[in-house]
């Protein structure tokens, strides 16, 4: 297939219905900074033979797409949307323009996809899930529709799909999917889709039943044979359960194979995105790690406080500042106990006095109440001499009973309280030392509580930190189920082990049941001869032969293909890496499993010049490593010669090259490809009269032109650019325009 | 890859060489057509048949018996 032209329409950054770009048979490079559209021109070729765009997920698989149905309206040029009238719709087409010659028979096509869209209201579009697809064939003058029933057959004739990903790939992802260099199953993948060692299986299978056919004869007579019969019969049951076995075997092996590759073809499935996924599942593991220790100084720094509520009680915290109050309960209980020695000492001396004063009469004076009588009685019975009333005598009788002290009432019982409030002081002299502390308690608790919550700040900074960290790779990988990833990673790589291990135990049994075949043969052989026709033992021996011949050649023209891919891969590597006068050595495909049991896969390594495996490769060596086995892929099987019928679409795949190695792989390309389409930003230089905008470096231009016109070759080339003063920052205004460069 | 090249793919089989045969000078000169001893002559013919009725698209079955019919003239 030869793509002449392509037409795009209101496809993602490509605005209005004038880009168009045509190729030639040769070197076709579109030359575009970045933001400039070069990936969407790619995503244009992809939409058109796929239905839907490059899927730029890491977790995408080979050749993975977003198909229609998935990104819908996100195909339509934001401006064109930008400029839609409510009620009206807006169309996204992509055209290319291919022909196709095979046996002297050249055909023409036209691959039409539309899209359109639906404006409702200012936010609101009717956005359908499936794109149409036409193609059209050249009859004569003009371009026919072509049955939808035909589609499928003219896309696989004109590209299959198997082979697509390996002559279009977009960028380093795009290499590295295609060629995986830790992988053992990936150059084994891309020889059996890529070359025709399938083939030699045929020869096997008809071999096997010719054999088959030929046995069965000669076992049907031999069971006629009147000699050895016990010997024969023993051999020939013998024989028939080996072959059962080795049937079994057969099928075991086709199984474990086959679970093998699914298991590997998962694996490489969960490449991509696994080392995202387990950052991102260590991340989810930090993140609760933070959250947990979070949540445990939150929870800590809770009780705390709950503490410090208690602790004014149970800590005294209540009496911060009673030390005062303690004194002045010192001062008043001394007071009291003063006040309280006065008043007994007062009441002691009332006491004295009014004994006294009862007992002032001397020893001789009688009582008051014989006074009285006396007064009564007019009458002193001391002297026993009358004392008549209003007499001397009468008012010194009288005298003595005026003078008559008043009885003291008995003061009432008091209740003592000094021991109460002594022990009141006694205790608070206890909390005296306690007291004191108290406000150097506080301030150490207080500091405790304010570090506990600089701790909770800083694991909620941290928890924080985690989740954010954790949100922008899941954003950045596009991937939420990093469990199941690595889940499925790991189940992946145990179903290989397993698989390997029933591979390797079912092989063993079933060379060994081999063996022991041959040996009934040999011996059935010997047996059978006299006894059934010559012709038939030498039939079926020679078609044993065959049979085993088919299985090693087989192998061999399998290590041929091996071998011619390392040759012509290190042919590309060389002719890309030798002027950069840098080290590069040797690729090597290295068979992997052990040297005794080899597991028929192979590894691309490169070497030195002593034969060793030189580990740390920078990622230019990776890229034009791989680079080189995917051009050696083509260019390599000279029986399909995919160089011829396939033009190589690529998108940025020098991103990791400097300029001298850029244009060896453009030359490369151009002596690989019948015809290759490269998008990259390599060769443009910026343009001083504009601002922010590039110009094509044209002396390289040049100088790569020179080199193609020497070997017969086309150079063409276009330049992605857009209007000044357009910004590609904002998505409804990107326009770009499309320059042809004249070489 | 020419019916040729997928018949010399087979005979140079250093295994089959010896066991029949075989020189590289005979594979060397090898056509569809050439001629050989008599017990290499047998194997390169089974080989040519093989390679005969894989390439035309036959069956397994109808080229197995292809293959057995081939024998039972050539072995007669």
């Amino acid at each position: 297939m030869l793509i002449n032209k392509i037409s795009i329409s209101n496809f993602l950054c490509y605005y209005g219905s004038e880009n168009q770009f045509e190729f030639v048979e040769g070197l076709n490079i579109v030359l575009g900074a970045n933001g400039y559209g070069k990936s969407k021109l790619y995503d244009a070729f992809q939409w058109v033979f796929s239905d839907g765009i490059t899927d730029n997920a890491p977790r995408a698989t080979l050749g993975g797409v977003k198909l229609t149905n998935a990104v819908k309206g996100e195909l339509v040029s934001e401006k064109a949307k930008a400029e839609c009238a409510v009620g009206d719709s807006v169309e996204t087409k992509v055209m290319v323009e291919v022909e196709d010659q095979r046996n002297g028979n050249l055909k023409k096509y036209q691959l039409i996809r539309t899209y359109r869209t639906r404006r409702t209201d200012e936010k609101t579009w009717v956005e359908p899930g499936k794109s149409e697809f036409q193609i059209l064939e050249f009859d004569i003058v003009s371009y026919k529709p072509v049955s939808e029933a035909k589609h499928d057959d003219i896309l696989e004739r004109l590209i299959p799909v198997d082979v697509r990903p390996y002559v279009w790939f977009q960028g380093e992802r795009g290499i590295s999917n295609l060629i995986d260099t830790s992988s053992n199953g990936s150059l084994k993948n891309v020889i059996k889709r890529l070359s025709d060692i399938d083939r030699w299986d045929r020869y096997i299978e008809v071999a096997e039943k010719a054999y088959n056919t030929a046995k069965n004869a000669f076992d049907q007579e031999l069971k006629k044979s009147d000699k050895n019969q016990v010997r024969i019969g023993e051999l020939q049951t013998e024989q028939r359960l080996l072959e059962t076995q080795v049937l079994r075997l057969e099928e075991q092996i086709t199984n474990a194979s086959q679970n093998q590759q699914s298991a590997q073809e998962r694996k490489d499935a969960l490449l991509a995105s696994i080392e995202f996924a387990e950052t991102i599942n260590k991340l989810t593991q930090a993140r609760n790690r933070a959250e947990a220790a979070y949540v445990a100084a939150v929870n800590q720094s809770d009780t705390f406080d709950e503490g410090l509520s208690r602790k004014l009680f149970s800590d005294n915290w209540v009496l911060l500042g009673s030390l005062p109050l303690l004194e002045r309960f010192e001062a008043k209980l001394t007071a009291y106990d003063d006040a309280i020695a006065i008043r007994k000492a007062t009441a002691n001396l009332t006491r004295q006095v009014a004994e006294k004063l009862q007992i002032r009469l001397p020893d001789n004076v009688p009582e008051p109440m014989y006074v009285r009588q006396m007064l009564d009685e007019e009458h002193c019975k001391v002297c026993n001499r009358a004392a008549p009333k209003g007499s001397e005598a009468y008012d010194a009788i009288n005298s003595l009973l005026v003078l008559e002290p008043e009885i003291l009432q008995p003061e009432r019982p008091r209740r003592n309280l000094k021991p109460f409030f002594k022990q009141f002081y006694v205790n608070g002299l206890g909390m005296k030392n306690s007291i004191e502390s108290v406000n150097q308690r506080v301030r150490q608790s207080y500091h405790e509580q304010n570090t506990g919550r600089d701790r909770v700040r800083a694991y909620k900074d941290e928890f924080d930190a985690k989740v954010r960290e954790l949100q922008q790779q899941e954003q950045l990988s596009g991937i939420s189920n990093a469990r199941d990833i690595v889940n499925s990673m790991n189940g992946a790589v145990a179903d290989i082990q397993k698989f390997e291990g029933d591979l390797v135990g079912d092989r063993t049994k079933k060379k060994q049941n081999e063996d022991r075949l041959r040996e009934i043969n040999a011996e059935l052989s010997k047996l059978s001869e006299g006894q059934v026709a010559p012709q038939l033992i030498q039939k079926k021996t020679i078609l044993f032969d065959l049979m085993e011949l088919t299985k090693r050649v087989k192998k061999t023209k399998y290590q041929e293909l091996v071998q011619q891919l390392e040759d012509t891969a290190n042919t590309h590597y060389e002719n890309i890496n030798a002027p950069t006068g840098a080290f590069y050595g040797t690729i090597r495909f290295v068979e992997t499993g052990t040297p005794d049991r080899p597991d028929g896969g192979y590894r691309p390594v490169i070497i030195d010049n002593d034969g060793r495996e030189v580990g740390n490769l920078n990622t230019s060596l990776v890229s034009s490593l791989k680079l080189s086995i995917i051009m050696a892929i083509v260019s390599a099987n000279k029986t399909r010669n995919y160089a011829s019928f396939y033009p190589l679409i690529s998108d940025a795949p020098v991103s990791d090259f400097d300029v001298v190695k850029a244009m060896m792989f453009f030359r490369e390309t151009a002596n690989t490809f019948r015809q290759s389409i490269v998008i990259v930003k390599e060769l443009l230089l910026e343009d001083t009269a504009r601002t922010g905008r590039y110009k094509p470096d044209l002396p390289r231009l040049h100088e790569l032109q020179a080199d193609l016109q020497a070997t017969g070759k086309t150079l063409n080339v276009y330049q992605l650019d857009m209007p000044d003063g357009v910004s590609n920052a904002f998505r409804n205004e990107i326009e770009v325009t499309i320059q042809k460069v004249d070489c | 890859m020419t019916q040729l090249d997928i018949v010399k793919s087979f005979l140079e089989d250093a295994e089959i060489q010896q066991k029949y045969g075989l020189t590289p000078a005979d594979m060397a000169q090898m056509t569809m057509t050439s001629h050989h001893n008599t017990r290499a002559q047998m194997l390169v013919g089974l080989v040519r048949q093989l390679v005969n009725v894989v390439e035309d698209g036959s069956t397994p079955n109808l080229a197995a018996n292809r293959l057995n019919a081939h024998l039972n003239t050539t072995l007669v």
